[in-house]
C-alpha cells in the first residue's frame, strides 16, 4: 500500500488554479522528486503535504488516514525550507535541538496513564451499574463491589507509579538531547560547530544545519524545498550525494522539490514531472529520460530534437520526408506523433553515408562534448559529439532505430 | 613571495576616516552645544554656591546634603520611579500582544491601526492630560459627588502616563515584529512547536531587545514628567519633576541642578540594568 497518497488535490489562489487534480502515490523509503519549471505548483504540493497550505479540494492520506485536519506541528513530516529559516537567536546546537525541546519527553507515557485512567473509570462505572441494577439491595453484593473497587484503585495507583518511574527527568532529557544533537551534527559533517552562531555560517553549512534540525525529530517523511538552489555547483553535487546517503541510511521517505533536471535525475527513485499544476509523468529517472510521454517532458528533461511525424504502421515512422525504421508500436495507422531524437544519440557521418543530410551550422565547445547544430532541409538538429566538425561542412546524420522515441501528441 | 603594499593602503584609510569625520562635524558641534555644555553647567551649578560673579565661585556639597536630608525629596523620587515603572509595565502588557496581533494583519489594516494608535502623539500633551483629568472629574463627580476624588491617586497618574506614552512603547515593538521573518514561525511549527511554544521560543526571544527599547522610551520620560502631575496630581502628589520645577522657579538653581543630577544617575543605573537583560542584542546587530 502506498505510504502517502494524494487524491485529486486542487488548489486555488484568488480564483487562480494552481493545482488541478494531483493524484500521487508515494511508497515508504522512496526518494521522490517533484520536478518542473517555476510556478508549476510543485512547492504548493509540498506545502500541502507539510500542512502549511490547505488544499481547496481533495485528500491527503498518510498510511490510509486523512491528515488534512492535522496542523503542521502534529504531522509526521519535517521540512527543509528553501531559505533554511534557521533561528537567528539560537546557535547551531540550539537550532538542531529545537525540535526535541518543544517535545514533551514523556508524552507517550502520559498517554499511557491517560488510557489507564479511562479504563479504570469505565470499570468503576460498570461496577456501579451492576449495583444499581440489583433491585434486591443485596448487602453481600455491595460489599463485594466495594472490595473490587478498592483493588481496582490500588492497581491503578501501582500502575501509574510504575509508569511514572519510567519518566525521563529534565536533567536526563538534557543528556539525551546532547547525544542526539551530536549524532546528527556528525551525520551532516558539522561536529565542532555547536556553539557557532547562525550568522557566521556559510550557505552550505546553514543548509546542513537545516537538514540536521529536520532529521532530529525522526520524521517519517522529510520534505525538501529546493534546498540546494543557493549552493555553488561543487557543493551542490557533494550535498546531492550526501542527501542520498542520509536517505538510504536513515530509511526516511524524501520528497524533494527542484527545477533542476540534473539534480532530479541523479538523486531520485521516482520523478514526478509537473507543469501548470498538472502531473505530466511519473516514473524512474531512466523511464522519464528515455520514454518521455509528451513534448513538454522531452523538452524539460535533457535536451532533445522534437520532430513532428506520422506513424505509418508498427515499427515504421515517417518524418522530414523519409520513412524510418523504429521500435515503437501500438499506434493507429497514419497517426500524427512527435518524435524525440536525443542529441547524444545522433551521429555525424560523412556525406551520403547517413539518413538525413545537412550542413554544419554552428559548433560550440561545451567541455565534455561539442554541441553542433546541423541544418537540414526541414529543420536544425542539435548533435552532441566528441568529434569536432568544421562549420559549413556537408555531413549526414545517422542513428539506430532504437534511438527514435515516438510520443503521442497531447 | 608576495609583498603587500601596506604603506599605500594607510593613507587611503585615513582619507576615508577624515571624510567621515567632516561629515559628522555639524553633529559634533550640536552635541557640544546642546548636550555637553548644558550638562557641564548643570554640574557646575550643583556643586557651587550661588554668587553673582564667576570669580567668587565656591565649591560645595550643600545642595546634595539638603536633598538627602529632606525626606520629601527622597520619597518623591521613589514615588516617581515607582509610578513610571508601573506605567511602563502596563504599557508593555498592552502593547506586546497588540504589536504581535497587528503584525499578523493585512498591510493596509496594519497601517490604519498603527496611525490611529499613534495619533495621540500629534496632540499636545497638555491637552491629553487635561482630557484624562476631565474624565476622572466627571466620574468622580457622578459616583462620589466630588470632582477631585480621583485626582492625585495612583490610578489617575498611571492612567495618564499610560495614555500619554503608549505609542512610545508600541512603535519600537511593532516595527520589530513586522520585520520578523514569517518563515521562522512556519519552521517552528514544522519542528513540532504549537502556537504557544512558537511565541515563547521564537517570537519573545527575538523581540526582547525592542521590548527593552520601548520600556526605556516610556520609563524615562514618565519618571521626569511635569504635565501629568500638574493636571492629574491634584496638587497633592509632588513628583520629582515638580520639585525641579519649583527649585528653578524660586531661582534655587543649585538645588534644582542637584536634584536633576541625582535623578539622572539613578535613571542611568536603571538603563544599565535593563540593558543587562538584553542577551539577544546580537540578533539586532546581525540584521544589517
Amino acid at each position: 500500500m502506498a505510504f502517502i497518497e494524494l487524491k485529486d488535490v486542487t488548489k486555488e489562489f484568488n480564483n487562480q488554479v494552481v493545482l488541478r487534480g494531483i493524484d500521487l502515490e508515494i511508497k515508504s523509503n522512496e526518494f521522490v522528486t517533484l520536478l518542473g519549471p517555476s510556478g508549476c505548483g510543485k512547492t504548493t504540493t509540498l506545502r500541502i503535504i507539510g500542512g502549511f497550505i490547505e488544499p481547496t479540494g481533495g485528500e491527503v492520506l498518510f498510511d490510509g488516514v486523512d491528515i488534512l485536519n492535522l496542523p503542521a506541528y502534529k504531522r509526521p513530516t519535517n521540512t527543509v525550507f528553501q531559505r533554511y529559516s534557521l533561528f537567528p537567536h539560537l546557535n547551531v546546537y540550539e537550532n538542531v535541538a529545537f525540535g526535541l525541546r518543544v517535545k514533551d519527553q514523556n508524552r507517550d507515557l502520559k498517554k499511557e496513564i491517560k488510557t489507564l485512567k479511562e479504563n479504570h473509570k469505565k470499570a468503576i462505572k460498570d461496577l456501579d451499574h451492576k449495583v444499581n441494577l440489583d433491585r434486591t439491595n443485596n448487602a453481600a453484593l455491595k460489599e463485594e463491589v466495594k472490595a473490587q473497587k478498592a483493588t481496582l484503585n490500588n492497581e491503578l495507583k501501582k500502575n501509574i507509579e510504575n509508569i511514572k518511574k519510567q519518566f525521563i527527568s529534565k536533567k536526563n532529557y538534557e543528556f539525551i538531547i546532547e547525544e542526539k544533537v551530536s549524532k546528527y551534527l556528525k551525520m551532516v559533517g558539522l561536529d565542532g560547530f555547536e556553539q557557532r552562531s547562525i550568522s557566521k555560517l556559510s550557505g552550505g553549512q546553514m543548509q546542513r544545519v537545516a537538514i540536521a534540525r529536520a532529521l532530529i525529530n525522526e520524521p517519517k517523511v522529510l520534505l525538501l524545498d529546493e534546498p540546494l538552489a543557493a549552493l555553488d555547483l561543487k557543493l551542490r553535487q557533494e550535498m546531492q550525494y550526501e542527501l542520498k546517503e542520509i536517505q538510504k541510511s536513515a530509511g526516511i521517505t524524501f520528497i524533494f522539490v527542484t527545477h533542476d533536471q540534473e539534480e532530479a535525475l541523479t538523486m531520485s527513485d521516482k520523478i514526478v514531472v509537473m507543469n501548470k499544476g498538472e502531473i505530466q509523468q511519473v516514473g524512474s529517472p531512466v523511464d522519464i529520460y528515455n520514454e518521455p510521454v509528451n513534448r513538454f517532458v522531452a523538452n524539460f528533461i535533457g535536451e532533445s530534437n522534437i520532430v513532428p511525424g506520422v506513424m505509418k504502421k508498427d515499427y515504421l515512422v515517417s518524418f522530414d520526408g523519409y520513412d524510418f525504421e523504429c521500435i515503437d508500436k501500438g499506434f493507429d495507422e497514419n497517426q500524427e506523433v512527435d518524435i524525440v531524437l536525443r542529441p547524444e544519440d545522433l551521429d555525424i557521418v560523412e556525406h551520403k553515408k547517413g539518413k538525413i543530410s545537412g550542413v554544419v551550422d554552428s559548433v560550440i565547445f561545451k567541455g565534455v562534448h561539442f554541441e553542433i547544430d546541423v541544418k537540414t532541409e526541414h529543420r536544425v538538429y542539435t548533435v552532441h559529439t566528441t568529434d569536432h566538425q568544421p562549420e559549413g561542412k556537408q555531413v549526414d546524420l545517422d542513428w539506430y532505430p532504437e534511438d527514435i522515441h515516438v510520443m503521442e501528441i497531447w | 613571495m608576495i609583498s603587500f603594499p601596506k604603506k599605500q593602503q594607510k593613507p587611503k584609510d585615513r582619507k576615508k576616516l577624515n571624510f567621515e569625520f567632516y561629515l559628522g562635524t555639524p553633529y559634533f558641534l550640536m552635541i557640544i552645544a546642546l548636550v555637553l555644555i548644558p550638562i557641564a553647567l548643570m554640574v557646575l551649578y550643583a556643586f557651587t554656591t550661588e554668587s553673582n560673579n564667576l570669580i567668587s565661585i565656591r565649591f560645595t556639597f550643600d545642595h546634595f546634603k539638603e536633598f538627602f536630608r529632606q525626606p520629601t525629596f527622597i520619597s518623591s523620587m521613589a514615588e516617581s520611579i515607582y509610578l513610571s515603572l508601573i506605567s511602563a509595565t502596563i504599557c508593555l502588557i498592552i502593547c506586546y500582544p497588540l504589536a504581535f496581533i497587528l503584525s499578523r494583519r493585512k498591510l493596509v489594516t496594519q497601517k490604519i491601526l498603527v496611525s490611529l494608535i499613534t495619533s495621540n502623539m500629534f496632540i499636545n500633551s497638555l491637552l491629553l492630560a487635561y482630557a484624562v483629568r476631565s474624565i476622572f472629574e466627571i466620574i468622580g463627580n457622578y459616583f462620589y459627588g466630588n470632582a477631585r476624588h480621583f485626582l492625585g491617586t495612583d490610578l489617575a497618574i498611571i492612567t495618564g502616563m499610560v495614555y500619554l506614552y503608549l505609542p512610545f512603547m508600541l512603535l519600537p515593538i511593532y516595527t520589530h515584529m513586522a520585520k520578523l521573518d514569517k518563515n521562522l514561525f512556519e519552521s517552528a511549527e514544522d519542528l513540532g512547536a504549537n502556537k504557544f511554544q512558537t511565541i515563547t521560543r521564537v517570537v519573545i526571544p527575538m523581540s526582547i531587545s525592542s521590548v527593552l527599547t520601548g520600556f526605556m522610551m516610556v520609563f524615562l520620560p514618565a519618571s521626569t514628567t511635569l504635565v501629568i502631575t500638574r493636571y492629574l496630581g491634584g496638587g497633592q502628589r509632588k513628583m520629582i519633576g515638580d520639585l525641579i520645577d519649583l527649585a528653578f522657579k524660586s531661582s534655587k538653581f543649585g538645588n534644582g541642578a542637584a536634584i536633576a543630577l541625582v535623578l539622572a544617575v539613578i535613571l542611568l543605573i536603571f538603563v544599565g540594568l535593563i540593558k543587562k537583560f538584553d542577551k539577544y542584542e546580537g540578533v539586532l546587530a546581525n540584521e544589517e
